[in-house]
């Protein structure tokens, strides 16, 4: 069972061109090859370029779209499986907080179509807030968790991930991280395969969560759950790869390649699943060497899981619990853990590396308006997009940053707390679409003394310049009805709106003072 | 409510006007532009009271004009004449 | 400047081998780009990649994209070979370092083989706004100081080329990048034809005459860099870091014409100076204080006046002086 590059590759039988693709390219083909009806998603760095590259494929295939957040495109998601049809929902790891609400009762509910899940985990926080861990949530919902270690299993564990959610009436999530988002290497990539719609299947004890049909739902869940479990036991996505016995690594996704860099001979066995974990092959695998090491980005998920086996098994003592991994990192972890030699220490040239973070681009909009909003002497709460970037010098004009549409409700919360300055929210068109909207209503409902600085830049910009419904066009080009801010904001009862350029300094300074 | 509206300078129908260049012997090194922290500006060779002077990075700058609003003494040009940009709608 | 990794003779046929990696010809050939969001890093990466891939080589391409776009620092590792694992490139362990721009070069300069690496570098100066935040008199460029002599002597084999100078005087300022692959393709063992089709798809049509002569130039740069002596070259003395100069600043407020509008205490880079409580501004905190002038300029009343004292202003020129290089 040694690993060899064929081997990567046999698991294609139709394959009829290799092509160089991203992990993000590779999931869209995988994607399409499933017959995927209906894909939707809200962009979010790595995870963008899924949906952008599904919207690549014909019209006629699927329907691809920008949904205004992560829990509508789940949403949209789950109502085509409800309808008999293949769906995707595609986001980053914060995205499933957003959708998490939807994800966690349809993990009860389970599928008609078959429903997959690709969340990328920013493991390093390249781009993001934070990096948590989405097998968590997995194991949490008790749902499967996929893990690609490269492009080309990218594809093929999409592919599978759908037949898989048919088979054992479940969502799959199919995890990758940053790394392989943004990885090209070869993929071999084969046809589509039409999967004709099954069918509304009219049953409300599956389709309703109504107390009595949740609980008998949940029993269906922890069901399911051991029979994945069996179904793992055997499957070809867990690979044993035998060597060495004196130790062996269990991995799983990205951290594969790295493992197989520094051990090119250990014993490895690679989990295509993260979860569940199949507990017989554990156990196998763990008594055929004599230490077993567990590398994994993050969290100890499958440490711990080999703990509660009552497994001695080593990962986190050696290898950090933050940050994404590399090569150096899992040499130096095994190092420490004596079983490589350590390298001579090579004397190095110190240079102190030139501070060069991002900027906000010549010409951006937000700089004038943070100027303004810094002359206004305001508390500000900020949101999620390029003028985040604000909050570092020489602008530094917003006070906090915490989630996609954060800021009005953090801003309501400060000034009912009192806070002495000036209150005033900023937030940019996308982030407004995606949760600003029930802040807002909320704020005049509750009739907070808050300044809303709507950073309209008709674009989603952060994530590269995407579609949304304030374009008025969609994710493919088509023209679109497009939201007029004015309007939408007046109807929720604010009364005082004044629209502004933010090339004009003196204007943007001048109603800044007026609405203090 | 605030609306501020003003395309993303990414977006595809990108508004470019003339690059702004700097009257280096009205410059005082004030560096007022500097607070925008635009990336077109950086320090240019002389100084004033042993503070730089700036000078406008011509192949980066789109012609925004925000640092010639915010110069104290006016010495931010357009190397061509100004036209209206309005808001695109 | 003996140059194992370079092979100047074209070798055809269906297995290229890196010479490099001769060998021990399973180990991947380590090619890493560097350089700053919109200088096309990420082109130069997809060119050798797909070169690579064409020459059946298994081929892994890792770049970071999100935050780039905004002016940071972008980096793309390249690996192919028989059989690449980890998508980035361990430390230590680049045969090449391709960087766009000085600084970006010297920040990843830890990645080449001491032994063996080469470092092509274009000496263009992109200096990012953080650099020029300090508003003190004599104030240096917070920018790398080290000379080219200096790193080529660190290097096993380094060259700064003027890249970008020389495709501005192409015509074209964006084809320095492409000036770049000219000198990176005489290192790695792919035909000059193969690496010119290449290019053609990767940049836009009515470039590609103008990129082709860039990567022509690029070649015949290295190429004459090649036969120059080490010793031709007279190593450049550092640029001394300026001393900071010794200055006091007062600040002359006249309270009777200060209106309390406060346009100084919220425009003032530094953020030292607030309204007391009788609402008129004051220097709350002088060590902060860079005499900018700023607040005096914009003051609609002329209520403050700024005397900054420079000690040593004869260091002024000379900080100048230094801070330019």
């Amino acid at each position: 069972m040694q690993a060899s590059p064929e081997a990567v590759g046999a698991s294609q039988q139709e394959a009829t061109d290799v092509r160089p693709l991203t992990g993000n390219e590779a999931i869209a083909r995988g994607a399409w090859e499933a017959g995927v009806r209906v894909a939707a998603a809200y962009p979010g760095t790595p995870s963008t370029e899924i949906m952008e590259s599904l919207a690549h494929y014909p019209a006629e295939d699927l329907h691809a779209q920008w949904s205004t957040n992560e829990k509508v495109a789940l949403d949209v998601a789950i109502g085509a499986s409800f309808a008999g049809s293949r769906a995707l929902a595609s986001m980053k790891h914060v995205g499933l907080n957003v959708a998490a609400d939807a994800f966690m009762s349809q993990a009860y509910i389970g599928v008609n179509g078959g429903l997959v899940i690709a969340i990328c985990d920013d493991p390093g926080i390249h781009s993001s807030q934070n990096e948590q861990d989405t097998r968590i949530f997995g194991q949490f919902a008790t749902v499967p968790v996929l893990e690609p270690s490269d492009a080309q299993e990218a594809l093929d564990l999409t592919k599978l991930a759908f037949d898989l959610s048919e088979q054992f009436d479940t969502m799959v999530i199919v995890r990758g991280t940053t790394r392989l988002s943004h990885t090209r290497s070869p993929v071999a990539i084969g046809p589509r395969r039409e999967h004709p719609s099954r069918g509304f299947n009219e049953s409300p004890a599956k389709n309703v969560m109504i107390p009595a049909h949740a609980r008998r739902r949940h029993t269906a869940v922890l069901e399911r759950e051991s029979k994945l479990k069996e179904y793992f036991e055997t499957s070809p996505i867990n690979r044993w790869e035998t060597g060495d016995a004196s130790f062996g690594v269990i991995t799983a996704g990205t951290c594969y390649p790295y493992v197989r860099e520094v051990l090119p001979n250990a014993s490895v066995l690679k989990l295509g699943a993260s979860w569940p974990l199949p507990e017989g092959l554990l156990r196998r695998y763990c008594e055929s060497v004599e230490r077993v090491f567990v590398v994994e980005e993050l969290e100890p998920v499958i440490e711990k899981e080999l703990r509660a086996l009552g497994i001695k098994a080593e990962g986190k003592q050696f290898f950090p619990r933050e940050g994404e991994f590399s090569p150096e990192i899992l040499r130096a972890g095994f190092e420490k853990a004596g079983v490589l030699e350590p390298r001579p220490k090579r004397e190095s040239w110190a240079i102190e590396p030139l501070v060069r973070p991002p900027v906000l681009c010549a010409g951006c909009p937000h700089t004038s308006s943070f100027m303004a909003v810094r002359a206004s002497g305001a508390r500000v709460a900020g949101d999620i997009g390029c003028y985040t970037l604000a909050c570092l010098d020489p602008l530094r004009g917003l006070d906090t940053t915490v989630s996609m549409g954060s800021s009005i409700g953090n801003a309501t919360g400060m000034a009912l707390a009192g806070e002495p300055k000036p209150v005033m929210a900023t937030i940019g068109d996308s982030t407004f679409l995606h949760a600003g909207i029930p802040s807002l209503i909320n704020a005049v409902y509750n009739q907070a003394n808050i300044t809303v600085l709507l950073l309209d830049n008709h674009i989603t910009a952060m994530t590269g310049g995407q579609e949304h419904p304030g374009t008025g066009k969609t994710l493919r080009g088509d023209p679109a009805p497009k939201v007029d801010y004015e309007a939408l904001v007046r109807a929720i009862g604010v009364t005082w709106v004044r629209t502004v350029d933010s090339y004009d300094l003196a204007a943007m300074y001048q109603i800044l003072r007026a609405c203090r | 409510m605030i609306i501020s509206n003003r395309p993303c300078v990414l977006d595809p129908m990108k508004i470019k006007g003339p690059a702004l260049t700097i009257v280096n012997e009205n410059c005082n090194a004030c560096q007022s532009c500097m607070n925008l922290g635009c990336p077109a500006l950086t320090w240019g060779t002389d100084t004033f009271e042993g503070r730089h002077k700036v000078k406008i990075d011509a192949s980066l700058c789109i012609g925004c004009t925000l640092c010639a609003q915010v110069c104290t003494v006016d010495c931010i040009k357009p190397t061509s004449p100004l036209t209206s940009t309005p808001v695109t709608q | 400047m003996n140059a194992p990794t370079i092979s100047s003779k074209k070798q055809e046929g269906a297995q290229l081998q890196p010479t490099a990696a001769a060998a021990k010809a399973r180990e991947p050939m380590n090619v890493l780009i560097v350089g700053v969001g919109g200088q096309g890093v990420i082109m130069v990466s997809k060119a050798l990649a797909s070169l690579a891939q064409s020459k059946g080589f298994e081929v892994k391409q890792s770049e970071v994209h999100g935050m780039a776009k905004r002016g940071g620092s972008v980096f793309s590792h390249v690996r192919f070979g028989p059989q690449v694992w980890s998508p980035t490139i361990p430390k230590g362990e680049a045969d090449i370092l391709v960087a766009l721009e000085w600084a970006e070069g010297l920040r990843w300069l830890s990645y080449l083989k001491p032994d063996t690496g080469i470092f092509i570098c274009d000496t263009k100066r992109i200096v990012p706004p953080f650099a020029c935040l300090n508003r003190r008199p004599g104030a240096p460029l917070r920018y790398s100081r080290e000379t080219p002599a200096e790193v080529k002597a660190h290097v096993a084999e380094g060259y700064a080329i003027d890249a970008t100078d020389m495709a501005e005087k192409l015509g074209n300022e964006r084809a320095a990048n492409v000036v770049l692959i000219g000198a990176l393709s005489t290192a790695l063992a792919f035909s000059a034809d193969d690496w010119e089709k290449s290019l053609a798809e990767f940049v836009p049509k009515k470039t590609i005459a103008v990129n082709l002569e860039a990567f022509r130039l690029g070649r015949s740069w290295i190429e004459e860099a090649r036969t120059l002596t080490p010793e031709a070259e007279a190593p450049a003395a550092r640029t001394p870091v300026p001393a900071e100069m010794n200055y006091s600043v007062r600040l002359e407020i006249t309270p009777d014409w200060c209106k309390s509008c406060d346009i100084c205490v919220k425009l003032c880079p530094e953020r030292c100076l607030r309204l007391n409580e009788e609402r008129v501004v004051e220097l709350a905190q002088p060590e902060k204080c860079t005499g900018c002038r700023l607040c005096e300029l914009l003051c609609p009343d002329f209520a403050i006046r700024v005397h900054l004292d420079i000690v040593n202003v004869q260091g002024i020129a000379a900080a100048a002086a230094g801070s330019r290089a």
